[in-house]
């Protein structure tokens, strides 16, 4: 039976793997358990899961131990792995074998044009992905590689372009929106970007790291004459800390940096911290406060120097 | 891929995450294991030439045992297998039905009747 | 108790759940290699995506300002422009897409026919060949009622209900089976009853789309936006 992994148990295997002892490698199951908790959870490890991964890989005792679907699952995760770590000759001789065993898939010629990338050849990996497109219009992953394709080409607004395209189709992704949102902030398109995190928030709202980001946002496109986005980005950040049980650092100054911008750059009736807020900005300082006594003590200093604890702290 | 945060008392946040295709996993070992003692259930009652009302109440009581055993190899928690004890106990009690009927009546028929 | 001969048990019983599982199995083999790839509509996939969209907006309004769920409402539900207004692609149906479409017709056709036909040859199979004589008896008591219908073609009117003929065998196994072939088979194999269940409902699978874009748009019409951000701040200060 599977289970649900936990960052914990995936910290633990890490762990177990890297400290094998006295050189000595890994054990199989170890490795195996590894990849499996990389997978399910998504996470991105490249340089230990191609080390360990094509390790196993090129054992004999893979080819007992593993049986046929988690085997080629396991090249497909180490070789996108190599594509990270720039191990382009390991990463083709895997490729080469996929393609051997699962002649017309579309997901091993997305990794065929990954390669592409990976080597510079971007018109070689445009086409590889128009051809998948062309067999399958909705092929997510297609998609999403060619607005890859235009970033690594430093044509940004094409990347733009593109990502807008596949988010016509598919409006729920909200990776996708979150990709765009940081396309927008490079090209300095505050607004758009705005909009985007709006929709990533619509889409997950039980992510806090949805909320900072919109929260930064809106701080950032606050100005002296349009404080209420400020006021809107106080709102934002207090549910991050509802959501991370007021954990969080970043949220905390982002609080801080927009009541004192309220209180300072306000003109007359708008610069007038209700009481919650006023509450809540003391409350922040006291609790960052605490924090860097306990952790960094030496910053302590600095924290005070930025000026935007509310006075009398 | 769902993340979960849950606030725990003193204060932690704990963020599991969901592997659904694990979930599903489970759930469909639930089913097949469900559907073979239906399968015996039902040859046993068959062959021991249950009929009626007590044939009817045995399917029950081979469903109780699975999931007490499975409890027992859980070890008493659903956690980290399944996600809630309804899915444990309650789901799909009611899909192997035919399928015990089926195999009671075959055997009940092949060893009784004839 | 009616005591049979042991060669209706060996000939006739046994044979016909052999026999179906073997169908089963055979049925199952020859649509997997039938199936081929299934690619999707672009239309349909947006359809559904933006039914999804509108749902999340609703569901979670209350984490966007006014201005932003105004704008996002008028997106949706504006008379000219608006995404739910726009006369739907008719291909969108799926009744349209099958009158309209010839080779669609025709692949639709094919899957049924491999799943149905089995079936139809089966129970006539069965008709014919083991009619009029009593097959099995069920461990279970049934009512009168059930008389007619468990013993077609055997006319003893005292005979009593709990023995059936083969075509009520047939189904027996028809139900029973199911469990048995997701057990060999590994996978969600191709469910006998669901079919019945559906061919009551029309338009099941694809998405009826004119409707479901009327019926989210008057819902967002409707919708109050009520702005639930403001109250973490009072949450966070405590």
């Amino acid at each position: 039976m599977g289970r649900l992994p936990s960052q914990r148990a995936l910290a633990a295997t890490l762990d177990r793997c890297e400290n094998a002892g006295h050189g000595g490698h890994a054990p199989i199951d170890e490795v195996k358990e590894l990849l499996r908790l990389c997978r399910d959870g998504k996470v991105r490890l490249p340089e230990q899961i191609a080390r360990h991964g094509l390790r196993l890989i090129k054992s004999k005792e893979a080819k007992r131990k593993l049986n046929d679907s988690e085997l080629w699952l396991i090249n497909e995760q180490v070789c996108y792995a190599l594509l990270d770590t720039g191990e382009i000759d390991e990463a083709t001789m895997i490729v080469k074998a996929l393609s051997k065993r699962f002649p017309k898939s579309s997901r091993v010629l997305v990794l065929q044009g990954a390669l592409c990338e990976c080597c510079g050849d971007y018109d070689k990996a445009e086409e590889v992905y128009k051809k998948i497109l062309e067999e399958n219009e909705a092929h997510q992953g297609a998609w999403k590689r060619l607005c890859c394709v235009a970033k690594g080409r430093g044509d940004e607004e094409k990347a733009v372009k593109t990502l807008k395209e596949y988010l016509d189709v598919f409006c729920t992704d909200a990776e996708a929106w979150e990709e765009l949102a940081s396309l927008y902030l490079s090209l300095s398109m505050q607004k758009q970007a705005s909009f985007c995190y709006e929709e990533c928030v619509l889409i997950q709202p039980q992510n806090p790291s949805y909320h900072l980001k919109y929260a930064d946002s809106l701080y950032s496109l606050s100005t002296p004459s349009t404080l209420h986005l400020a006021r809107q980005a106080v709102g934002y950040y207090s549910v991050v800390l509802d959501l991370t049980n007021g954990s969080s650092v970043h949220a905390k100054y982002g609080l801080l940096c927009c009541l004192d911008a309220i209180r300072s750059q306000g003109r007359g009736s708008s610069s007038r911290l209700t009481e919650d807020e006023q509450k809540l900005a003391a409350k922040c300082a006291r609790e960052l406060e605490a924090d860097y006594q306990e952790k960094c003590p030496a910053l302590l200093a600095h924290l005070r120097a930025t000026g935007i604890l509310p006075s009398g702290t | 891929m769902r993340i979960v945060a849950s606030k725990k008392g003193d204060g932690t946040i704990e963020k599991e995450l969901f592997s659904p295709e694990s979930l599903k996993q489970n759930g469909v070992a639930l089913t097949n294991g469900r559907t073979i003692i239906a399968i015996a259930g039902g040859m046993t009652s068959g062959i021991l030439g249950l009929t009626g009302l007590k044939g009817g109440l045995c399917y029950f009581m081979y469903m109780l045992l699975f999931t007490a055993a499975l409890a027992l190899k859980l070890g008493w928690k659903y956690q980290p297998y399944f996600a809630s004890w309804n899915q444990v106990c309650v789901d799909g009690i009611f899909a192997s039905v035919t399928t015990y009927i089926l195999f009671w009546t075959l055997a009940y028929n092949s060893v009784h009747v004839f | 108790m009616l005591m049979l001969d042991p060669n209706v048990r060996n000939w006739v019983m046994i044979p016909i759940t052999f026999a179906m599982l073997l169908i089963g199995v055979l049925r199952h083999l020859v649509a997997k290699l039938m199936r081929g790839s299934a690619t999707a509509k672009i239309k349909s996939i947006q359809a559904k995506q933006l039914i999804q969209r509108s749902q999340y907006l609703r569901a979670h309004s209350g984490f966007l300002s006014r201005a932003a769920f105004n704008q996002r409402k008028e997106f949706f539900c504006d008379k000219e422009k608006g995404a739910f207004c726009q006369k739907v692609d008719p291909s969108l149906n799926p009744q349209q897409q099958m009158m309209s479409d010839p080779s669609m017709l025709s692949d639709m056709l094919t899957k049924n026919l491999t799943m149905v036909v089995p079936q139809i040859v089966t129970g006539a199979w069965v008709n014919f060949f083991f009619s009029g004589f009593v097959v099995a008896k069920v461990p279970f008591p049934l009512t009168q009622k059930f008389k007619l219908m468990l013993q077609r073609g055997v006319d003893l009117s005292s005979l009593d209900v709990t023995y059936i003929s083969s075509l009520s065998w047939y189904f027996l196994n028809l139900f029973g089976m199911q469990g048995l072939l997701q057990l060999i088979l590994g996978e969600k194999t191709f469910d006998d009853t669901q079919v019945m269940q559906q061919q009551m409902s029309m338009g099941a699978g694809g998405l009826d789309a004119p409707n479901a874009f009327k019926a989210e748009k008057d819902q967002l019409e409707m919708m109050q936006h009520n702005f639930r951000v403001a109250k973490f701040v009072e949450l966070a200060a405590k």
